[in-house]
């Protein structure tokens, strides 16, 4: 090799590690500002959707919180039974009334409870029966709807209180939050910006690129805990039986379409297990099935190429990268900027993500697979 | 500013690498590299060494057809898109009317043809179908056979069009299964370019001075024909069209250095290896011209 040729590497002002720190820092302080954002309601106050969270008060002074579905085509609210009795209504000496539901009439106990829906404080006369199986416990009738507007087709907008929408925590634990699709839709360019974020600023990579954000959008309809779970159990039994497939020689196309049949076969499952609590109704259609089978091949294959951990490590990557997804997208923020503003907002998360894109420095993570080699660098200097 | 933090700046990330490769490797020349079989041929054209193709078998149908008399009494088969190695078969001698594993096992006819239908069927290939190519058995060289474990070592060459800029040397160990894959813990050896001679090693993240499973000592170990090895990674650009790459070259113990594979995405592994950044060793700046 020539002298002229081993030229010196132009020097940027600032060292490359720097850089990549600074941008990582950078990131890191974004999306925690997102994250902790300002609590504030995703339309307005006095908004609801098909679904919130309402405040129920017993007789004794006993309080919880539950999600309610608001049907301003029922009359009178509904609550569950056995909720009921834990609040402390004494049901065998409640008045009895006549309720017609697409049930047919029925005679049930009705008892006086004090509601808080969006700011909005109400005595309401609640009639009581058995919602197991139903999607919520409780049921808000027109009744309690007074001042208030309904949103069709949207979801979560406010607390009790009215001051707030539910932050995003909140969101993902309660069960089956089923948040619109057509709402997620302007939030789709942020979560796959975060995507580009993680590979190409700190160099994190997922079982599959965008994946992450296709198990988030599932986890914003079935809420965390059974979202959580149904990975879980998918990628398990999916695993298992990946493993007797790899046996076979079956063509990949054959072994993929099998490997989607099992999974499905695992959602309907779960779902004909789960019906009866009425929790995890959405399972079934919410999850999506494809990806999940081709996360499992990958994983397979980073099993066999890689070993356990490093196949481990990718799983948890990657259902991590979805609920941190998930959280940004249910952010009241977010979920703001998405209903008020959904084409600027899809607009600048696209061209961020072209921005995001053209970074060509080192990654965060390549400082340390690359630390033996700097430090060589830096002996010879 | 600190210098302590200037050893970063040469080098190169997975973007810049990314980014260098878009701009300088044509797609031509990557399709091109991604078909062994039209690589060998290419390489052939070109007057560098490879191993040559001794039966090419496109279909399903033309299993049948393969005179099993006729091939060699040592072969490996591999797909013609495989990628990092995978999907390969070896049979290392005749046994009977059966072939031999390289472990002296049996390997029978049965698993030779279901494994070509795989190769087709485009189980290790990013494709839907593949094609299976046959070459002669390559026998490491006796100098490379000493300094690994099983397995055949093999020599990464970074070019910059027809210029080799940074070698090592993969050796398989016990952990790596015989392959040459530093993923798997096989041992990556930095080689002079000057001198052919072992400068330093590692296996992981761990510095070594001999073969953990063997003991033979690396360092100022000599790669055999090296001039040749140079020689025949310097024809790789020429050939592929490529002007950044990473050659594969092996030494076989009786045809000397032979190219495996031309890589039109080199890893940058090779830096931890050598200790060099690949933005210097490439020099970005003048090497290519953009």
């Amino acid at each position: 090799m020539s002298e002229a040729q081993r030229v010196t590497v132009r020097r940027g002002r600032l060292p490359a590690v720097v850089k990549v720190v600074v941008i990582a820092v950078g990131a890191a302080v974004l999306s925690a500002g997102l994250l902790f954002s300002p609590a504030r309601n995703v339309i307005g106050p006095d908004i609801v959707g098909e679904q919130e969270i309402v405040r129920i008060i017993g007789p004794t002074g006993q309080t919880t919180e539950v999600k309610a579905i608001i049907d301003s085509g029922a009359a009178a609210s509904s609550m569950d039974t056995e909720l009921a009795r834990e609040l402390g209504f004494d049901l065998e000496n409640a008045p009895k009334v006549t309720v017609s539901s697409s049930l047919g009439k029925e005679r049930r106990p009705q008892v006086q409870a004090n509601l808080k829906l969006a700011g909005h404080d109400r005595v309401a006369k609640v009639n009581v029966n058995s919602r197991t199986g139903r999607d919520a416990l409780v049921l808000i009738g027109r009744a309690e709807l007074t001042d208030l507007q309904v949103r069709i087709g949207q979801q979560m907008l406010t607390t009790p209180d009215g001051k707030a929408s539910p932050n995003s925590i909140g969101v993902l634990l309660t069960p089956a939050p089923s948040i619109g699709v057509e709402s997620l839709l302007a939030l789709l360019p942020l979560a796959v910006l975060l995507m580009v974020v993680l590979r190409v600023w700190i160099g994190l990579n997922t079982l599959g690129t965008f994946s992450p954000v296709l198990l988030a959008l599932g986890y914003t309809q079935t809420g965390l805990a059974a979202g959580l779970a149904t990975t879980f159990v998918m990628i398990v039994i999916g695993f298992a039986a990946q493993a007797v497939l790899h046996r076979t020689h079956l063509p990949r196309v054959a072994r993929l379409a099998v490997l989607v049949g099992v999974v499905v076969l695992v959602l309907l499952a779960l779902r004909e297990m789960t019906a009866a609590n009425g929790v995890s109704v959405l399972v079934g259609s919410s999850l999506p099935v494809v990806v999940t089978a081709v996360i499992i091949e990958r994983l397979w294959e980073q099993w066999e190429a890689d070993g356990l951990k490093d196949a481990a490590g990718s799983a948890a990557l990657t259902i991590g990268a979805g609920i941190i997804s998930a959280l940004v997208m249910v952010t009241p923020m977010v979920r703001y900027l998405g209903e008020t503003v959904p084409l600027s907002f899809a607009a600048a998360c696209l061209i961020w993500s072209f921005v995001a894109g053209t970074y060509r420095g080192l990654r965060l993570t390549e400082l340390l697979r690359f630390s033996s080699a700097a430090r060589a660098q830096e002996a010879v200097r | 500013m600190s210098p302590l933090l200037r050893g970063w700046d040469p080098i190169m990330g997975m973007n810049a690498r990314n980014k260098l490769i878009a701009e300088v490797n044509s797609k031509n020349a990557i399709r091109l590299v991604n078909n062994k079989y039209e690589t060998k041929q290419a390489l052939t054209d070109a007057g560098a060494p490879t191993s040559p193709t001794v039966r090419l078998v496109r279909t399903r149908r033309e299993i049948k057809d393969i005179d099993w008399a006729a091939m060699p009494d040592s072969w490996a088969m591999k797909p013609n898109q495989g990628l990092g190695g995978s999907g390969i078969m070896l049979a290392a001698g005749r046994q009977d009317s059966h072939w031999r594993k390289v472990s002296g096992k049996p390997l029978s006819q049965n698993d030779i043809t279901s494994h070509l239908a795989r190769i087709i069927d485009g189980d290790f290939s990013p494709r839907l179908t593949d094609w299976a190519l046959f070459e002669p058995l390559i026998h490491a060289h006796p100098a490379l056979a000493r300094m690994s474990f099983q397995g055949l070592p093999d020599i990464r060459v970074i070019c910059v069009g027809d210029e080799p800029r940074l070698a090592m040397l993969r050796l398989p160990t016990k952990h790596s299964g015989g392959r040459a894959n530093l993923h798997q813990r096989a041992i990556g050896a930095a080689v002079d370019l000057d001198t052919g001679r072992v400068t330093k090693a590692r296996v992981g993240t761990q510095p070594i001075e001999s073969h953990p499973d063997t003991g033979y000592p690396l360092i100022g170990a000599a790669v055999p024909h090296w001039t040749a090895v140079l020689d025949a990674a310097s024809r790789c650009a020429a050939a592929t069209g490529l002007r950044y790459l990473g050659a594969d070259i092996v030494v076989d113990r009786t045809r000397g250095p032979l190219i495996l594979e031309v890589n039109a995405r080199p890893g940058l592994q090779i830096q931890n290896i050598s200790g060099q950044g690949l933005i210097a060793s490439i020099a970005l700046d003048e090497g290519i011209s953009r």
